[in-house]
This record gives structure tokens, C-alpha cells and sequence, in this order.
């Protein structure tokens, strides 16, 4: 086949995968003997490595909430929007105190909040059946679930008879104040909590892997991300594990966590989410063991898909041992491939 | 179609908008990120999203069941990205041929700030102002191909025009990125 403007075509076809059996091998052959039409495969190739580097896009959960509830403000259906908001709430409010205060300590605490959180219900339904309601829940959840002054107090006053009861609470100072109305007195209490809160837990309870995953994302102390990732490994395949190693290999400031997170994904199955941080560890981090390591991890169960990342590799790497090690694999790779077909 | 995604659509159709509330909770995260895609810019993504589902909403009961219920949706996500790219085309001064140089103006976003050192985000740079730099045509014909995989005939389909038409767009764009790539 001679070299001509549809050849170009037919060349992009091929690289989209566009073709049919019989112009693919057609192509081949032509590609075999035309170092033009293999020069821009090149390009087209190196293209697409491009692309692949970029993050896969996934919007947080809390973004299309909101952006749902909008659309569904904007279609007239008020209950269903103030609704998904009134679910948001309480999944905010069990995600961050469920656990805590569900043990035996804190129970009573988690009735008092179920009563408020009941109490907004009742408020917002009743307020409904007439105008669009105001304050209340709806209101809550517009001002990003800040509890007015009043509410605030009211579920204070809740917890702290709770604790009271149970001595988890002293009574640090007692006074009267005027409140400025005449002969209206008012008395200010100061609590103090006998203890901060703290949490004990195995590493199969859920809140402690929370935890955990929290801090080897997220603490500022590198030892503590650090132990978080090791106690973390300890568990068994799962995909949250997986996803928080593959994050800390990706965002993590220090090497060390870095490596480390990197060590212990090894060990695990390889999932969509780990590829992805496997690739761009190969690419671009800044430490030449965490991109060898990396490279080998892909290595080893190296396919078609790999090859953009290779070529990136192979063309734009600075340690050669590395770019051999690309090179390789995509020979490996285009070997493998041959055979099958 | 899923009979559960058939009972879905036939409850919105008889008024049940709380349903529709379940339809964005089941497709949410795929249209966004193909509006993501499609604008390469936070704000503009967020509108082409809300925009999307507000035309699906009020057009749904016109869907018979020809069609996947994804298809008609992508359809919809693809014109309203065309008239958000002609909206932005108009407000800007100049027209520089097919680019669409105003979303350059636009300030960058904080994670790309926050990453700028970085070899990713220096890359993701060059592609988000190489993709800008495509006609809207170009750019959705484009993404649909390499970040959604479809099959040209499929694209066709679903933008309704040749398959002709499609390869022309899918090659105009490939041969301007790399090019552009390639200076960057």
C-alpha cells in the first residue's frame, strides 16, 4: 500500500482502533514499510500518553448534592430538595457522632440528639403546610447546618445533663446575670469536661479504620501518617485501604510515607484506582526508587494499556536504568501482543 | 435498559419528581465528569451539569424507549455544551477562528495552583489549553472518543450527523492537538 493522503486516514483509524480485521493487518504491513506513517504513530502515541497523565476526574459527592439539590429547587419540587438536604444533614450528623456516641457512655446523648434532629423535622413538616418555611431545618441546611444560638444552646443543655448525671462533667463556676430586661435574672453555668474524648478500638472497628484513613491522608505529623499507613496494611483486601495507600503514594508530601504506602500496596490486588497511582508514581515522582518501584509493580502485569505510560517513560525519563526498564516492558508487551495475534 | 432504569423514567414521566432526585443520584458522577471534559473549567462544568439535568427533566416525557436512556442523555449533555460554548463565544471581543481564547482569561483554579510545580499539573496545563483551543465540535467529538471510548458509528448516533462528519472533527482535533502539544 503506497503512501497517500487516505493512508493518513487510515492510520488514524488504526490508531483509534477504528479498523476492521483485514484493513488492520493491511495497515501493519504498510507500517512495516513506511517510516512516515510509523513516525506519526509515534506521535500519536506519545498524544495519548499525554492525556492518560491527567487525573481522572471524579466529582466529590458533596458537589453533585448540591449541585442536585439546585436542579431539583429549579424543577419546583421544594419538599425533594429540602429533603435530600434534610438526608445530607442527618448522614453528616450519624457519620460524625454515631460511633462516638454509641457507646453505652454517650447513649443518652445520641436520644437527645435524635429528639433535636426530630424537633427540625417537625418544624420544617409543620411549617410546610403553609408558606415556604423559614428557620428551622430548611434554614439549617441553607446555612450549611449552622445551628442558631438557641438550637445550640437547647442541645447543650441536653448533653450536659446527660453528662452531669453520669459525673463525665464539673460544675467549674456558678453566677447569676442580669439580662437586661427588669428583675429578670439569669444564671451562667461554666462546665468542664473531665476528659477529652478519646476513642480505643481494634483495627476491624470501623470508626478506628476511619480514623486511620483520616490520618494517613490528612495529619500534619508525617510519623503519625506513617503508622497510620502501616496499621493500615494490617487489614484485609479492601477497597478503601487500597484507595487511601494509592492516595498517599500520589499526594503524600514525604517520601517516606510515600515509600512506604507504595511497599504495602504491593501486596494487594491491583485495582483501576491503584493503576492510576502507579502510573503516576512511574512518571513523575520526585524520587527515583518510588518511579523504579512503581514501574515494576506495572511491569509485572503489563498490557496494552501500559504503553502510552511507557513511551513517556522512555522518552522523557532521566535515569537510564529506568527507561531501559521501559523499554523493556514495551518489548515485552509488543511480543506478548504478536503471539496472540 | 435495566427494568429498574425503565420503572425510574416511567415514574418521573407520571410526576414523580422525587424519582428524578434518584435518576442524578444513579448518572450524576458520569455527567459531570464528561462536562468536566467538555468545558475544562470548574464553573462552566457545574452549569453544563445543572443545565443538562434541567433539560432532561423537562423533556423526559418525550423519551420513548428507542433509545438507551445514557444515549439520549449524552445527546442532550453534548448540545448543551455546544450552546455554552457559543454563549462564551459570543461574549468574547475577538473570535481567533475555531479557538476559544476567552476561557483563557479566566483565572486558573485553586488545585491547579496548588499543583503548579508539579510535572502533572504543567502537563494537564498544556492538554486543558490544547482542548480550548479546539472547536466545540472538535472538543466533544474528541473527548468522546478518547476519554469515553465510543466507537465512532456510536458518536455519530448520538451527535446525529454522518460518521463522515465525525471522523472529519475526530481528525481536524487530533492533528491540532498534537500539533499544539507537540509546541507545548
Amino acid at each position: 500500500m503506497p503512501h497517500t493522503k487516505r493512508t493518513e486516514e487510515q492510520l488514524l483509524l488504526f490508531f483509534y482502533n477504528e479498523l476492521n480485521e483485514k484493513e488492520r493487518r493491511a495497515m501493519q504491513l504498510h507500517l512495516e514499510q513506511c517510516s512516515t506513517c510509523r513516525q506519526q504513530l509515534e506521535q500519536l502515541q506519545s498524544m495519548r500518553a499525554k492525556l492518560v497523565d491527567t487525573p481522572r476526574i471524579t466529582p466529590a459527592e458533596e458537589l453533585l448534592l448540591r449541585l442536585n439539590r439546585r436542579v431539583m429547587l429549579e424543577i419546583g419540587d421544594r419538599h425533594s430538595a429540602r429533603f435530600a438536604g434534610l438526608r445530607q444533614f442527618i448522614e453528616d450528623v450519624r457519620e460524625t457522632l454515631s460511633e462516638a456516641l454509641a457507646q453505652p457512655r454517650y447513649q443518652l446523648v445520641a436520644a437527645s440528639l435524635t429528639f433535636v434532629i426530630g424537633l427540625y423535622i417537625g418544624r420544617l413538616w409543620f411549617a410546610d403546610a403553609g408558606q415556604p418555611a423559614t428557620g428551622g431545618l430548611a434554614d439549617l441546611v441553607r446555612n450549611n447546618y449552622t445551628l442558631t444560638e438557641g438550637e445550640s444552646n437547647d442541645m447543650q443543655k441536653l448533653i450536659a445533663a446527660y453528662l452531669l448525671n453520669t459525673g463525665g462533667l464539673r460544675i467549674e463556676n456558678l453566677r447569676p446575670v442580669e439580662n437586661g430586661t427588669a428583675g429578670s435574672k439569669q444564671i451562667a453555668l461554666k462546665l468542664k469536661m473531665e476528659d477529652d474524648l478519646a476513642l480505643k478500638g481494634d483495627l476491624m472497628d470501623p470508626t478506628i479504620q476511619r480514623m486511620l484513613m483520616y490520618s494517613a491522608r490528612h495529619d500534619q505529623d508525617a510519623e503519625r501518617r506513617q503508622m497510620a499507613v502501616q496499621l493500615l496494611a494490617g487489614l484485609p483486601q479492601n477497597t478503601g485501604v487500597s484507595a487511601t495507600l494509592a492516595a498517599v503514594l500520589v499526594h503524600d508530601t514525604d517520601e517516606e510515607v510515600r515509600l512506604l504506602a507504595l511497599r504495602k500496596l504491593a501486596s494487594r490486588d491491583l485495582t483501576d484506582q491503584t493503576i492510576d497511582a502507579y502510573k503516576l508514581a512511574a512518571m513523575r515522582d520526585p524520587n527515583p526508587t518510588i518511579r523504579r518501584m512503581a514501574l515494576e509493580r506495572l511491569a509485572r502485569n503489563a498490557d496494552e494499556q501500559l504503553i502510552p505510560v511507557l513511551v513517556l517513560i522512555t522518552t522523557r525519563e532521566t535515569d537510564e536504568e529506568l527507561r531501559m526498564l521501559a523499554q523493556r516492558t514495551l518489548e515485552k508487551i509488543t511480543v506478548k501482543s504478536n503471539v496472540v495475534k | 435498559m435495566e427494568k429498574a432504569e425503565i420503572e425510574l423514567i416511567e415514574k418521573i414521566q407520571n410526576g414523580d419528581k422525587m424519582a428524578f432526585g434518584k435518576l442524578m443520584e444513579r448518572y450524576g458522577e458520569r455527567v459531570m465528569g464528561l462536562a468536566f471534559h467538555f468545558t475544562r473549567n470548574c464553573q462552566d462544568a457545574e452549569d453544563l451539569y445543572q443545565e443538562t439535568f434541567l433539560r432532561v427533566y423537562r423533556n423526559l416525557s418525550s423519551f420513548r424507549f428507542e433509545s438507551e436512556f445514557y444515549t439520549w442523555l449524552y445527546r442532550i449533555l453534548a448540545n448543551q455544551a455546544f450552546n455554552l460554548y457559543n454563549k462564551r463565544k459570543r461574549m468574547s471581543y475577538a473570535d481567533p477562528g475555531e479557538g476559544d481564547y476567552l476561557w483563557d482569561t479566566l483565572p486558573a483554579d485553586a488545585e491547579d495552583e496548588a499543583d503548579q510545580a508539579t510535572f502533572r499539573t504543567s502537563l494537564r496545563e498544556q492538554i486543558d489549553h490544547a482542548l480550548r483551543q479546539l472547536s466545540a465540535q472538535q472538543r466533544v467529538v474528541f473527548v468522546l472518543k478518547h476519554y469515553e471510548g465510543k466507537k465512532i458509528r456510536d458518536i455519530a448516533v448520538l451527535l446525529d450527523c454522518t460518521e463522515g462528519t465525525v471522523k472529519r472533527y475526530l481528525f481536524r482535533a487530533t492533528r491540532r492537538l498534537q500539533a499544539i502539544l507537540a509546541e507545548s
